[in-house]
């Protein structure tokens, strides 16, 4: 029988473990990034969103992607999603592109339920949850028409445990990500029933580590993207209670790096642009937990340094040609510039009310109607933070779901009523 | 006459790489395609496996070929002879670790893996299996699938939990920023010591060992979140055993107010000693808690908001 252990002896196979990257190395890197600024305060107001390279950039993806994106292969409804999410926070319409979104998205779709990564595959939480993702944000009733809710429904309960979270696919790994990507389709597609959810939040509890915030499965350590989720989905279901909060605010608190500005997704690890918005976002829901009613919210912002924020986003992760990346010395992906463009959306305003309940609810904004009511989000936009010139605001983001707040309500408007 | 070196120009080799990629992306298709209809007529089958693993070498993340190899093992599990099937499993791991290799963070892999020892089980080498995970985390000290992993191949193992223990302490030593071996450490030290008597032992020598820590780099914050840790443990130990909660957070304030008589901004010591105080006694530190306060929002302006709101608290 031919044993493993008799390969021992030529360990030559040269690992391409990633080393830890120098922390130093990075900081001085940043450091010439944010010098003009030290030198000259005022120049902040030549820092720049670059909105037209970007919007460019992301639409010449859907031309067409070079091989190495080939392994994104099985996350294509990832890719629609981070493409048309960051061109919609830049105010870019992709309206003309609509129906062919929803087409191809509908090819995706498993005649058993739920979204996979691409034509001819598995069905899989991740893919489910950008794929309506992106569906809200074409926001047509087109769009909305073409999810399946009843075999949605099936796939969701396939993917649930007994002990009360959901594996990814079947026979797939079971995780946080999977529970946050199972309640947000369920929440925003009406189909979230006590059954779905029984023992999620006791599950997710034993995700907070000691040091507070929220790691892959119990016994991880604690990690940004892990945390969001976590956090996320016990807004969802108003379940926060099983999480030590103070110590999830010092947790998430410290992530955010002295010098390089941008936040770290763990401890002692380096900084990375899309952090802005796993760990940005954690903010906005933490003060709704802490303020629940929104006349008692205060409106003074978030408990991190949000121009700090901002500046890594506009002058460490920005590419001048259009798209935006990790940090400087990466490449720019389609994946760094959805959330990078969503963390500098949570650290440029203050006035996210949240409210997760949907009701019956008129848009204020499409109809012009006034009717008074428990709104799902609303947005003041003088309530703002901003580095730069005001031309740098970029549209609100739903802390939750990362779609603009009035698509979320729009869509609850839809599902909620059938 | 020597031919004068033909020049490619920039926009010939962009052509030639552009058709290179071209090539590849058609390739990568081809290559889907024919996993695709091979499995509409045959099932999934050995042929399966040689087909899926040439997708696999070019995206391990196309978790439905993965799912596809599990359902062709099985397949064959009821199929061929058992001796024939554990060496399918063997070729399995070592196709495995190739694909880690290359890519040492893709959650399909890891899956796959223990999937496959666990069906191998008391044929698997699980001693191996722990010293894989041991190379790749000298690599890549911070790789959460690797630990997990080596968690769950050390129970099997036999590894005991002080031989786990000792592990970390390796780790530490080699450097003490290595925040997940701190991590690893907090969840193996309540296993091994269940006797309050022994816990409380062991807490102080973790304290020492954070002290050198500290004192090695006060501005690092793994030992301190550590630290942070220990003082809930001791606090609920001590009171276990009936004795006063705070005795040994007392002893670790003085030692603090040691190391910040030579640091007096470092961040870390500052803010452990405002949060131990708060825990401890803020009503009676009240004043001292926001001095602290006042000069964390000077040297640690990032968290301006965050110390304002801990200021209500006190």
């Amino acid at each position: 029988v031919a044993r493993m252990s008799s390969q021992d002896g030529d360990d030559d196979e040269e690992w391409e473990g990633q080393t830890v990257e120098d922390q130093e190395e990075v900081t001085q890197k940043l450091d010439r990034c944010y010098a003009a600024l030290r030198r000259d305060a005022s120049k902040e107001n030549d820092v720049h969103l670059f909105r037209e390279e970007h919007i460019a950039w992301l639409w010449r993806g859907f031309s067409g992607l070079p091989s190495g994106y080939s392994s994104l292969d099985a996350s294509r409804p990832w890719l629609c999603y981070w493409t048309i999410q960051a061109l919609d926070l830049l105010g870019e319409s992709t309206a003309r592109r609509a129906s062919q979104i929803v087409g191809f998205l509908n090819k995706c779709q498993d005649t058993e339920g739920g979204f996979t990564g691409g034509p001819g595959q598995l069905p899989h939480l991740a893919t489910t949850y950008s794929a309506v993702l992106a569906l809200l944000v074409v926001g047509t009733e087109e769009a909305y028409k073409s999810i399946d809710r009843e075999k949605m429904s099936l796939f969701l309960h396939r993917r649930k445990c007994a002990n009360g979270g959901f594996t990814m696919h079947d026979s797939g790994e079971q995780d946080v990500r999977s529970m946050y990507t199972a309640i947000v389709v369920a929440k925003l597609l009406n189909l979230l029933t006590p059954e779905l959810v029984a023992g999620s939040a006791e599950w997710l509890a034993q995700c907070q580590t000691y040091e507070g915030g929220l790691g892959g499965c119990p016994g991880n350590e604690a990690h940004g993207g892990y945390t969001f989720c976590g956090v996320a989905a016990l807004v969802i279901l108003g379940r926060t209670d099983v999480l030590d909060m103070p110590r999830l605010l010092r947790w998430v608190a410290n992530r955010q790096m002295e010098d390089d500005r941008g936040f770290q997704g763990r401890t002692n690890k380096l900084v990375d642009s899309c952090y802005s918005f796993w760990q940005g976002a954690v903010f906005p829901l933490l003060s709704y937990v802490m303020h629940p009613e929104p006349d008692s919210h205060t409106p003074s912002g978030w408990l991190f340094d949000q121009r700090a924020l901002q500046q890594y986003v506009l002058m460490c992760a920005q590419h001048a040609q259009g798209g935006l990346r990790d940090k400087p010395g990466k490449g720019c992906d389609y994946y760094h510039t959805c959330y990078a463009l969503a963390g500098l959306s949570v650290a440029q305003h203050n006035d996210l009310v949240i409210t997760p309940e949907p009701s019956p609810y008129i848009d204020k904004h499409l109809d012009g109607n006034e009717e008074e009511d428990d709104d799902v989000v609303s947005v003041s936009s003088s309530s703002v933070t901003l580095f730069g010139p005001t031309e740098n605001v970029v549209e609100a983001t739903h802390p939750v779901y990362n779609v603009r707040p009035e698509k979320v309500a729009r869509a609850m408007r839809y599902f909620y009523s059938l | 006459m020597h031919g004068r070196v033909k020049e490619r120009t920039s926009e010939e080799k962009e052509r030639i790489r552009l058709a290179a990629e071209a090539e590849k992306v058609k390739q990568y298709c081809k290559d889907v395609d024919v996993v695709t209809s091979h499995v509409q007529d045959h099932g999934p089958d050995r042929q399966t496996l040689k087909l899926t693993q040439t997708v696999l070498d070019t995206n391990p993340e196309y978790y439905t070929m993965w799912n596809l190899r599990r359902q062709a093992l099985e397949k064959l599990q009821d199929e061929i002879p058992k001796s024939e099937m554990d060496n399918m499993y063997y070729e399995e791991l070592k196709f495995i670790e190739h694909a880690i290799s290359l890519n040492t963070k893709c959650y399909w892999t890891w899956h796959h893996r223990k999937w496959i020892v666990q069906r191998l089980a008391h044929l698997t080498d699980w001693q191996r299996e722990v010293k894989l995970c041991t190379k790749l985390l000298n690599l890549d000290l911070r790789n959460f699938h690797c630990w997990s992993y080596r968690r769950f191949v050390a129970s099997h193992a036999n590894e005991s939990l002080s031989q786990q223990f000792d592990y970390t302490t390796t780790k530490i030593e080699q450097n003490f920023s290595n925040y997940s071996a701190w991590h690893q450490r907090s969840a193996l030290l309540l296993e091994i010591e269940k006797d309050d008597h022994g816990l409380l032992n062991a807490l102080q020598n973790e304290l020492e060992l954070v002290r050198q820590a500290v004192y090695t780099e006060p501005n690092d914050q793994s030992p301190w979140i550590y630290h942070r840790w220990l003082m809930a443990q001791c606090k609920g130990v001590l009171t276990r055993l009936g004795r006063p909660p705070h005795e040994l957070a007392q002893q670790e304030l003085s030692h603090i107010k040691e190391l910040l008589s030579i640091e007096p901004e470092a961040k870390w010591p500052l803010l452990t000693t405002a949060t131990m105080m708060i825990d401890v006694d803020r009503s009676t530190y009240a004043s001292e808690i926001k001095d602290i306060l006042t000069t964390l929002k000077k040297v640690d302006p990032a968290r301006q908001e965050y110390y304002k709101f801990l200021e209500t608290k006190v």
